[in-house]
């Protein structure tokens, strides 16, 4: 019975407001007649009557507000009048609504993007039901516990004791050539033990999963392919299932097409296009090629499985002498992924934040002196009846609606910053398949533009919403000594945005130090002018030894022959090229017992001319030639390790399985490039007429690389077309590649650096102008009283000083307070390195001198006489 | 004359709900009322009587309606409704409590 009363009150105040307030002015208007009478009646003559009683009555504005509060449709219609009147507000201040926008943009659009690489590589890239099950098993040794490789057989004996997985399987890097429909191709895929997709719980999109028969050893050969491969070999046809494909000369069936966003290139490899059974073959216990992954039961934790795994290698330990300090560690992929792209994404994230943060902050800025400038349009507001609660609520949505606009404009940048980053990485990462609009993106998105809308426009709704109507009304807006505490305010925020600006150009600096070091390494080959081209010989087709090297040496010989090539020279390995196998290292002579684990050396095996061809200088001996009696050329880190105590030239050393005398030693090169922390490795060098796969044709160009691409191409067809050309790379690419991090961190935070300064520039110069402005009679005043315009330019110069030096001294402590989080990251610079750390406040320094001159010439231009004749 | 006295925030609803118990009373009136009933120290500022005849109207506790009043001029009349009734005995109820035990007080401290 009250409820229907309430609610037709309700509809009624808000759907007949007119009429309600006309009601209201009715009544208001009997009040006064009536006391007017009660005046009259006492005495007074009927105008002052009326006007004491008007003056009783007080402002009927105010009364007709708080009515309506208490009509309770506020809540409904007031935040429609309030986003309407914000727009007009807005719309009357094109400038300051454009910069504002721009600004919140900017700090939006890096937290959006950050966020959904944060979703993408953490949450994403593992597209598997209950991803958080999947673990990986790791092979390691006790004191060189690196790359987690397992046998065959060692795992079966995990496979057979194990109780906390639900399946374990293992997988192995396999290459093949391609033949048949089009040009031969070099591919990579993966050789997968039986239950592997089980274990990852993905089904092919087309076809099946490979049974169990075309796993047995002996079976016909049977594939699954790539969603890519589909596409670009099979035109996405759907009868692609059941056809053949010709690997390594072998007809292959396809048993069915994986879905695109399957890849698992979780191991560092290349991209996958297909899968295949794995050949069961029975080396012994140290042939570990394979990485093993598993999925826990449901309910075991990973401490558990560890604990169990503990107990079998243990166990494995005891029983097989090679297995003696080899150890087991279970890893959850996500754990893997977080080791992997952890750090960087969080410093991106962290950087992305501070952006946001001098952006709210550089708004907050514009907003105080906004509010400053508009004292009098929000005093006339109060006087006709607007509560504080309103005034807040009308302030805030300014805020909110620059944000909206700040958000739509900031989607754009984020979308930028995410194609420049999908661009950017590196293929094996798919990052584009897995950043998608999810609806936690949205909602971060949505979350981020309230929050920042708050954090820059609650403090000047707050602090401009405080009126007192008599002086706001009253002041010009030009006192000697106005608007005090709003530039103490303006200037508080000027110096948060100083520090944030010293903060991330501390760190750009630290990487852009870092990077150069590492650019500038000597690596101790040539970085320019070499082209690196693998050419993988199919099998099937190569047989022997001599078949291998007959190619070779006539690919060798044309290709030192291409105009433009100074020589060429072939190889198993190049710099990060290829794979680097290790071999054990004997030498002859008296030598104490060696620990098997750490006496190896990687072996390459390389033809004449290769170390002219690289650039590796040679330090004694002499190079190799076409000797067909096993010889070694080792470096000068294999002479430390191995020939500390002798003349190396003509030591003989056992690698694998024959002795052999060491005829050269050349300098160190840093085969895995620039980031190497380890130092330079022992390595042997063997004479390519051993028989070994040689994979790499490196030549030394008088020009530009590219221009013997081709003819290279056009010898490898004229030999033999079933030889494909896999890769070619000049070594500078090979570089860039393997910097290619580094250089998307510096690009970022340099990017994100150089926002927050402008920042900070533009917030400084405009405190100062306001600052200028407040102050024109005093500035005037004094000029009157003898003070040159130089002083007054000093003066205020000095005020943005005083302001950058705060800030700095805030920043830099800050970078050195969170500069050991990107210590790992840094390559021959301290995280406290001096220079990068002084280097920052020099440059906002410089930025905001250039800033404050407009101000400070606006300051010391002051007509004495103008200035004070205004008010 | 004494200046008069600002009333408490809520004895306001509790004296207008009072002021028109027996009859339909316009705003005018009602300020009026309470101001002779109490001897003139009570004087309700306008500016809190129409929100608060708003607010008791939107609570659902009064009813208005435009009436002609005695002077022969378009009024807008409040009165009780059977919610507004027993509100208003709730309140009483709940004042005089509070002022028997503000007297006790008073009488033995």
């Amino acid at each position: 019975m009250r409820l229907p009363r309430i609610l037709r009150q309700r509809l009624r105040s808000l759907f007949r407001a007119s009429q309600a307030n006309a009601e209201l002015a009715r009544e208001l208007e009997m009040h006064l007649d009536e006391l007017t009478r009660e005046y009259i009646a006492d005495g007074m003559d009927p105008a002052e009557a009326r006007r004491a009683a008007r003056r009783v009555l007080g402002g009927v504005a105010q009364i007709e507000e708080q009515c309506r509060e208490h009509r309770r449709v506020s809540g409904l219609l007031d935040p429609l009048r309030d986003f309407a009147q914000a727009g007009r507000s807005l719309a009357k201040s094109p400038g300051f609504t454009a910069l504002a926008t721009l600004t919140l943009a900017l700090g939006v659009g890096g937290g959006v993007a950050a966020y959904a690489l944060c979703e993408a590589l953490l949450l994403r890239s593992l597209p598997y039901p209950e991803p958080e099950r999947l673990v990986s098993v790791e092979n390691l040794h006790r004191r060189q516990p690196r790359g987690g490789f397992v046998s065959q057989e060692k795992f079966r004996d995990w496979q057979a004791a194990a109780q906390s997985f639900e399946r374990i399987a293992i997988a192995e890097l396999s290459e093949a050539t391609l033949t048949g429909d089009g040009e031969a191709e070099r591919i990579e895929g993966r050789a997968v033990s039986p239950g592997f997709f089980e274990m990852l719980g993905v089904q092919p999109q087309l076809g099946r999963r490979l049974t169990p028969e075309e796993q047995q050893p002996g079976a016909a050969c049977a594939l699954l392919v790539s969603h890519d491969f589909w596409t670009r070999r099979l035109g996405a046809r759907a009868d692609a299932v059941g056809r053949t494909a010709i690997l390594n000369g072998e007809p292959c069936r396809i048993a069915g097409v994986m879905p695109p966003r399957f890849h698992f290139d979780e191991s560092g490899f290349g991209v996958a296009e297909y899968w295949r059974p794995i050949a069961a073959v029975t080396h012994n216990r140290l042939y570990s090629s394979y990485l093993a992954y598993a999925r826990l039961r449901p309910g075991t934790s990973l401490e558990t499985a560890q604990a169990e795994m503990d107990r079998i290698a243990a166990r494995l330990e005891a029983t097989y002498p090679e297995d003696k300090d080899w150890q087991v560690r279970v890893k959850s992929m996500r754990g893997t992924l977080l080791e992997r792209f952890g750090q960087e994404l969080a410093i991106f994230s962290a950087a992305a934040l501070v952006v946001l943060l001098a952006a709210c902050a550089n708004v907050a800025g514009l907003l105080l002196a906004r509010g400053v400038g508009r004292a009098r349009e929000i005093a006339v507001r109060a006087a006709l009846g607007a509560g504080r609660a309103r005034l807040i609520r009308l302030l805030l949505a300014e805020s909110l609606l620059l944000s909206g606009f700040a958000s739509a404009l900031g989607v754009l940048f984020a979308a930028w910053l995410l194609q420049t980053a999908i661009a950017a990485s590196p293929a094996p990462m798919h990052l584009a398949d897995s950043i998608v609009v999810s609806p936690w993106l949205v909602a971060f998105a949505v979350g981020l533009t309230v929050l920042s809308s708050l954090l820059a426009g609650l403090w000047p709704a707050l602090r401009g919403s405080r009126t007192r109507l008599e002086r706001d009304l009253r002041e010009s807006g030009s006192g000697l000594v106005s608007g005090r505490r709003q530039i103490r305010s303006l200037r508080a925020l000027v110096v948060t945005e100083a520090a944030l600006s010293v903060l991330l150009l501390c760190f750009a600096g630290l990487l852009a130090k870092s990077f150069a070091h590492l650019l500038q390494a000597d690596l101790g080959y040539r970085t320019e002018s070499l082209l690196g081209v693998e050419v993988p010989l199919p099998p099937s087709r190569y047989r022997t030894a001599a078949d291998r090297l007959r190619f070779w040496n006539a690919l060798l010989d044309e290709a030192g022959r291409i105009p433009g090539a100074l020589s060429a020279a072939a190889s198993d390995s190049v710099p990060l090229g290829g794979r680097y196998p290790a071999a054990p290292v004997e030498v002859e002579g008296p030598s104490g017992p060696r620990d098997p684990a750490e006496s190896t050396a990687f072996v390459a095996i390389v033809s004449p001319g290769y170390f002219q061809t690289l650039g590796i200088p040679l330090r004694a001996g002499r190079e190799l030639g076409s000797e067909t009696e096993p010889s070694v050329i080792v470096n000068q880190a294999f002479v430390r390790k191995f020939l500390a105590d002798r003349e190396p030239i003509g030591a003989r050393v056992r690698i694998g399985s024959a002795w052999m005398p060491v005829i050269g030693v050349v300098e160190d090169a840093l085969y895995f490039g620039p980031k190497s922390v380890q130092g330079p490795e022992a390595r042997a060098y063997g004479p390519h007429t051993l028989g070994a796969y040689l994979q790499f044709l490196s030549i030394h160009t008088a020009g530009a690389e590219q221009s013997v691409v081709e003819a290279v191409r056009e010898i490898v067809r004229r030999l033999d077309p079933q030889v494909p050309v896999a890769q070619t790379r000049t070594m500078r690419q090979s570089i860039d590649g393997a910097l290619s991090t580094e250089r998307q961190m510096l690009a970022a935070l340099a990017g994100f650096s150089a926002i927050a300064l402008a920042m900070a520039a533009t917030g400084l110069s405009g405190v100062m102008l306001y600052t200028v402005s407040r102050r024109r009679r005093e500035i005037g005043l004094r000029m009157a009283l003898g003070a040159q315009p130089a002083d007054i330019r000093r003066e205020v110069l000095g005020g943005a000083v005083k302001l950058v030096a705060a800030g700095s001294a805030l920043g830099a402590a800050a970078a050195l307070a969170g500069g050991r989080a990107l210590e790992s990251l840094l390559y021959g610079v301290h995280w406290y390195d001096p220079a990068a750390l002084a280097a920052a406040p020099a440059l906002l320094l410089v930025a905001a001198l250039a800033a404050c001159l407009p101000p400070s010439r606006r300051a010391s231009s002051i007509e004495p006489m103008e200035a004070l004749r205004l008010d | 004359m004494p200046k008069p006295t600002d009333l408490l925030q809520g004895t306001l609803d509790l004296l207008i709900l009072q002021a028109i118990r027996r009859e339909p009373v316009h705003g005018w009136g009602i300020a009026k009322r309470i101001q002779v009933l109490s001897d003139e120290v009570l004087a309700v500022q306008q500016g809190s009587l129409y929100p608060a005849l708003h607010r008791l109207e939107q609570q659902g506790w009064i009813k208005s309606a435009w009436k002609e009043s005695d002077l022969g001029r378009q009024a807008k009349f409040y009165e009780l409704t059977p919610d507004g009734r027993r509100q208003l005995e709730r309140e009483l109820e709940t004042w005089n409590r509070l002022s028997s035990a503000v007297r006790l007080v008073l009488e033995r401290a």
